[in-house]
């Protein structure tokens, strides 16, 4: 009987490839779109909740004086201060991105007790002005090794008018909370870049805060900012969960967006797929006639038709869920620095694989109303 | 014979032997407001191994009549019986499983499916059992053997003449070998030589292999090719013609 539902399915080759493209595009979107929603969402559990980042209050991204760190040390509370400063930088080509992150070593791993660097290598780095430690992924990415000389090119304009910062690759560097993050991040001496840049001297980009307890982390954020009400330029404090938090919003509801999308490229998808249905059914129903008189159950007809219905919505989501899993490890390469990375969960999958049949069941509604009413006698012209 | 009690019987055959009995069937139709009575209180026995051929002009219950003899439509009033088997109180489900063992139907328009070859056309009652492949395929090849197309299997309606598919709908409908076969202007589409051969076909379904058949048909040259004719004309059965 399957070879039969087969036969009929791919009776009309043209027609079956337009409609398995229409599914295919279908749940390569809803593929894409969930993989992006876990980029966007707000899905921050993995995200500290303590530790707090202090920027500019009038713009996030607007430099502060780096001397602010001393007055944060002395708020009470505040049991670690470091700082930052990020540029973006890549190697040979513009294409090999990745963030350059210029810290102090001498509070960066206080700040951050969750960075690991072996005690060698982080003792090399201390010690070298110019020194690199980077993450796994990004030594493996273009064959690194340690003690390399790299050239790394930056947006950053150096006080020699050239903008590559060339830096001795000292250590890996692991944040122990994101093990399985792929990142791909180099840290270098917020002194060398400090020294060697055309602009903004003695500025940072963000100083990060650990407070003594955890559970006065906002308490310590009121702090701080109460501390720079006066000054010019003021701060915005929250901890790192707020803030990516925060950083999302602004940029729109876009998980919410992203659901509102893929409701109607399937209500579309529902509607190409049930009108193709119904239009291939309805030019059968002579042939279902005869296959009843035959003795075929009205129960049997409805099952082939449903068969064919749930066929097409399965190959074509199956197809463009699995072109959506090879787009998002390409996509995946180009938003490293993401605090969420782009990922086809199977969670999802499952729920596509749910939609393809549910689909399929729905498209094959209005044929199967048709059919259940279909007269033999009618059909097959015999009055 | 009264014009709204009409019995038919085979002279030789009794009602108790017959194959097929209708006792006193009633057929109406609605039609908007209006009621048609197709059939009228008609009574008729087929025997076993019968060639009935039934004429009479469009409108006056013939195709009506074969649809209630194969279960596609069941009766107002009356009892459809075939082979001891009281239709007219089947489920559409158990009519269509009764259709799948007991009826062979040959279309005037042969109606096979175009995306089937011939092989696989003849299959199509055959999925319905539960024979295997293997025996499926001798049963297949026996038919299409009986209806002289053994090398034309592997083609599709399409690329046979409309001889051919006749003898297609044919093979398809005695694979199962079903207890009658209903023939519905089988020859209507066809030109005289392969009408000939189909009627020829039918006769040797009948003498040779002792299958029942009842045909519908306008064609008095047809009719001559069964075992004796009915005259159907305003839902009454009669030996003769209207005059």
């Amino acid at each position: 009987m399957f070879a039969l539902v087969w036969t009929n399915f791919t009776r009309k080759k043209g027609r079956l490839a337009l409609t398995l493209l229409s599914v295919l595009i279908a749940f390569l979107l809803f593929g894409m779109l969930m993989a992006a929603r876990q980029v966007f969402s707000p899905q921050l559990g993995n995200l500290d909740k303590s530790r707090l980042l202090t920027h500019n209050k009038v713009a996030m991204m607007s430099p502060l004086p780096v001397a602010y760190a001393q007055r944060i040390a002395h708020i009470p509370g505040v049991k670690a201060v470091s700082y930052i400063t990020v540029m973006l930088g890549w190697y040979q080509d513009q294409k090999n991105r990745f963030a350059v992150q210029a810290v102090p070593a001498a509070s960066i791993f206080d700040a951050y007790p969750e960075l690991t660097v072996s005690p060698a290598e982080r003792k090399v780095w201390t010690n070298d002005r110019d020194g690199a430690l980077v993450t796994p992924d990004l030594m493996q990415a273009y064959g690194w090794k340690i003690g390399e000389r790299v050239p790394v090119m930056s947006n950053l304009q150096k006080k020699d008018g050239t903008s590559t910062w060339d830096v001795t690759i000292d250590g890996t560097i692991v944040n122990s909370a994101h093990k399985d993050a792929k990142a791909r991040v180099m840290a270098i001496h917020y002194k060398y870049l400090n020294e060697g840049r055309a602009a903004n001297q003695d500025t940072v980009m963000m100083f990060m805060e650990l407070p003594d307890d955890p559970g006065k982390a906002t308490a310590v954020a009121q702090a701080i900012d109460s501390t720079f009400e006066n000054a010019s330029p003021q701060v915005s404090t929250s901890t790192t969960k707020t803030m990516v938090h925060n950083a999302i919003r602004q940029a729109g509801d876009i998980g919410g967006i992203i659901v509102d999308v893929a409701i109607a490229v399937f209500f579309s998808m529902l509607l190409v797929v049930g009108a193709i249905m119904f239009q291939s059914a309805r030019e059968r129903h002579v042939e279902f006639a005869a296959l009843r008189a035959l003795g075929f159950t009205r129960s049997a007809i409805l099952r082939m038709v449903i068969g064919e219905s749930l066929l097409t919505c399965i190959i074509g989501g199956l197809l463009g869920i699995g072109l959506a899993a090879l787009l998002v490890n390409v996509f995946q390469d180009k938003l490293q620095n993401f605090p969420q990375s782009m990922d086809l969960t199977s969670i999802a999958v499952l729920i596509a694989v749910g939609l393809m049949i549910g689909f399929g069941l729905l498209a094959a509604a209005a044929p199967v109303s048709q059919l259940w009413r279909l007269s033999i006698r009618e059909a097959l012209g015999r009055t | 014979m009264s014009a709204t009690e009409a019995t038919v019987t085979n002279e030789t055959t009794t009602a108790a032997t017959a194959l097929v009995q209708l006792k006193d069937v009633v057929k109406t139709y609605q039609r908007g407001s209006e009621t048609v009575q197709v059939l009228q209180k008609l009574s008729l026995d087929v025997p076993r191994g019968d060639f009935l051929a039934l004429m009479g002009p469009s409108g006056s219950g013939k195709t009506t009549l074969m649809n209630l003899l194969g279960g596609l439509d069941k009766p107002t009033s009356g009892q459809v019986i075939i082979d001891d088997q009281p239709i007219h109180q089947l489920s559409d489900s158990a009519l269509a499983k009764w259709r799948a063992r007991h009826v062979g139907f040959v279309f005037q328009l042969y109606h096979l499916l175009p995306v089937l070859n011939a092989e696989r056309n003849i299959e199509l009652p055959l999925l319905l059992t539960k024979l295997s492949h293997s025996e499926r395929k001798k049963r297949v090849a026996a038919a299409l053997s009986l209806v002289g197309l053994q090398d034309r299997g592997k083609h599709k309606p399409a690329e046979l003449s409309g001889g051919q598919e006749q003898r297609v709908g044919i093979a398809r409908a005695i694979v199962t070998d079903p207890t009658i076969l209903l023939c519905d202007e089988p020859t209507g589409d066809l030109d005289r030589k392969a009408g000939d051969e189909i009627l020829e076909l039918l006769q040797v379904l009948n003498t040779e292999h002792g299958k029942t058949i009842v045909m519908v048909t306008h064609d008095p040259h047809a009719a001559a090719c069964a075992k004796r004719t009915l005259f159907m004309n305003k839902g009454v059965l009669g030996e003769e013609p209207e005059a």
